[in-house]
């Protein structure tokens, strides 16, 4: 069964064509890299596909059920969503934020139990910031902030996770740990993810499918090594592009 | 602040009722005659006594006016600045005060008095509450920016009316209009409605305190976790205008106390909503007895 599926979707803003009849299949242990241009309709696409944006026409289907028909609590259950920004109009700690991630489980009346804390704690441990569970989110640096925002996530347990920038504001070594994290979470039973990435070198080593959105309505679904070629590369970026290969591996570089 | 457990919950609404009640007794006992805790403990029981028809029929009932106006701008203050999410706003940033104001004015202009005003006062706020939700609305969705800047324009609106119909009045009736406008115990009616609806406002609210949370932290972020904003909205919209309505109508427009209670309960206690809401309520009201016995006893009468 297939944790995401479009057909025929049909996505527009500002007057630009997204895609016109997209069908994407996201199967468990699949990571897809979403590749374009700045302003091409990455984050756009996103919401749509996290139900947070009506799509002109076509269908959602989460694990097989219709988007339209599920409860936003529904949707909070099986897909979670990072954001390209974080908003903290107010104070909180970063164990409060994290714990955010279990708002969808539990009833208005009920509290956090033990185990809602351990699981923050625990996404706070793997994302390297439970040093900060009592720190103010405010006094957070940037990358500080996204490794947070990716701790809700974690503690929102759901099955597909949609990725807007995950390595903005990172550095090399964090980078790398987010990425590998992923792959070993998409790697659990049940899981994948869609993230949008800046780095082609990096969705060539983490992940296994690609979206490439070209504009005007043309998209590019398949393979890492089926779609990520210097040919494709160079029309989706309009930049020229040079395929390095060696024995640790390959890399695309910019002219 | 560590994350809100029951027991943290209880203790501190516990020590803020306590407060409350402190600050009760206190406007109780303190004013232009001073009781004693053994006269006040005589005239709970003693009908026939002075200190009876004092404590029952003068200062209880205005107190608990007192206390139900600051409950009603307090909780009125922390939805608007949830549902703006900006820490500035308070219960009057969208107009509401500003048509009461030109209702209740207009009434003294009349001539009228009584319910006249109560009525008059209402009226103005309800329909400033409607015409700023429906300007907001426009084509395209509800964004808080424009819900925010219509709503100062209309206060601002209302400001220039309210300016002129002082320009216009009669001298005598210009002292009574300025007490209204500073915001006047010595009028308000019984406090049985306004203790009500603060009462039931809380209760509506305190289910959706949860989600109230999270929407504070982006309306993005909070229906990617399940929360259905739009209705949320709409509902934290219409009963802060209303919680408002009732508080202006009581006892005109009174500042600060909507503006200022819930970052005092924030700073103590963070901005989880389910003690962010009911501490602002017990808090707001203290600070309004507390402020009324010193306005009755550091220039009494």
């Amino acid at each position: 069964m297939s944790l995401l599926q479009t057909k025929g979707l049909a996505l527009a803003i500002g007057g630009k064509q997204i895609c016109h009849a997209l069908d994407l299949e996201i199967e468990p242990g699949q990571r897809w890299a979403l590749l374009g241009r700045n302003g091409i309709g990455k984050t756009t696409l996103l919401h749509c596909l996290a139900g947070l944006r009506h799509p002109a026409g076509g269908e959602r289907l989460l694990e097989n059920d219709k988007l339209d028909r599920l409860t936003q609590q529904e949707i909070a259950r099986r897909l979670g969503m990072l954001f390209q920004q974080q908003e903290d109009a107010f104070a909180g700690t970063v164990m409060e934020t994290a714990l955010i991630g279990r708002h969808p489980y539990l009833k208005s009346w009920q509290w956090e139990s033990a185990q809602d804390q351990q699981l923050a704690l625990d996404a706070l441990k793997r994302l390297q910031i439970d040093h900060l569970a009592e720190r103010q989110v405010t006094t957070l640096s940037g990358g500080e902030r996204q490794r947070l925002a990716l701790a809700t996530l974690l503690t929102q347990q759901p099955g597909l996770l949609l990725l807007d920038e995950p390595c903005n504001h990172l550095d090399i070594h964090q980078q790398i740990n987010v990425l590998e994290l992923l792959k070993a979470w998409s790697d659990q039973a049940g899981h994948a993810c869609l993230m949008s990435l800046h780095d082609v070198n990096l969705a060539l080593r983490y992940c296994s499918h690609a979206l490439l959105l070209f504009g005007h309505g043309e998209v590019v679904t398949g393979t890492i090594e089926e779609t990520l070629t210097e040919r494709n590369l160079e029309r989706l970026y309009l930049h020229p592009i040079e395929k390095v290969s060696g024995e640790w591996g390959q890399a695309f570089l910019p002219r | 602040m560590a994350v809100l457990t029951r027991a943290r919950f209880t203790l501190t609404l516990t020590g803020l009722a306590t407060l409350a009640l402190l600050s009760l007794l206190w406007g109780i006992s303190h004013g232009s005659v001073e009781l004693s805790i053994g006269q006040l403990w005589q005239a709970l029981f003693d009908s026939e006594q002075l200190a009876h028809s004092l404590i029952f029929e003068l200062r209880l009932p205005r107190l608990l006016s007192a206390f139900a106006v600051g409950g009603l701008l307090a909780l009125a203050g922390a939805l608007m600045q949830t549902l703006l999410r900006n820490p500035l706003a308070d219960p009057y940033v969208l107009g509401i005060s500003g048509g009461a104001a030109v209702g209740a004015l207009l009434v003294m202009l009349l001539g009228l008095g009584g319910i006249w005003l109560s009525g008059g006062s209402f009226a103005g706020a309800l329909l400033s509450m409607l015409l700023v939700f429906s300007l907001a609305h426009g084509h395209g969705s509800w964004t808080t920016t424009r819900l925010l800047l219509t709503g100062v324009i209309v206060a601002a609106g209302w400001g220039a009316v309210i300016s002129f119909i002082l320009a216009i009045s009669p001298d005598s009736d210009l002292r009574g209009m300025l007490f209204w406008l500073m915001g006047d115990f010595s009028r308000a009616g019984a406090p049985g409605t306004a203790l009500l609806i603060m009462l039931a406002g809380l209760g509506l609210c305190l289910p959706y305190a949860r989600d109230l949370t999270q929407l504070g932290r982006g309306e993005l972020q909070a229906r990617a976790l399940g929360v259905g904003v739009n209705r949320l909205r709409r509902g934290i919209y219409l009963l802060a205008s209303l919680l408002t309505a009732v508080a202006v109508t009581q006892a005109g427009s009174i500042g600060f106390v909507g503006l200022v209670v819930p970052h005092m309960v924030r700073l103590a206690v963070g901005n989880d909503q389910r003690l962010l809401l009911p501490a602002s309520v017990l808090l707001g009201g203290t600070l309004l007895v507390c402020a009324d016995t010193l306005a009755r006893t550091l220039l009494a009468p």
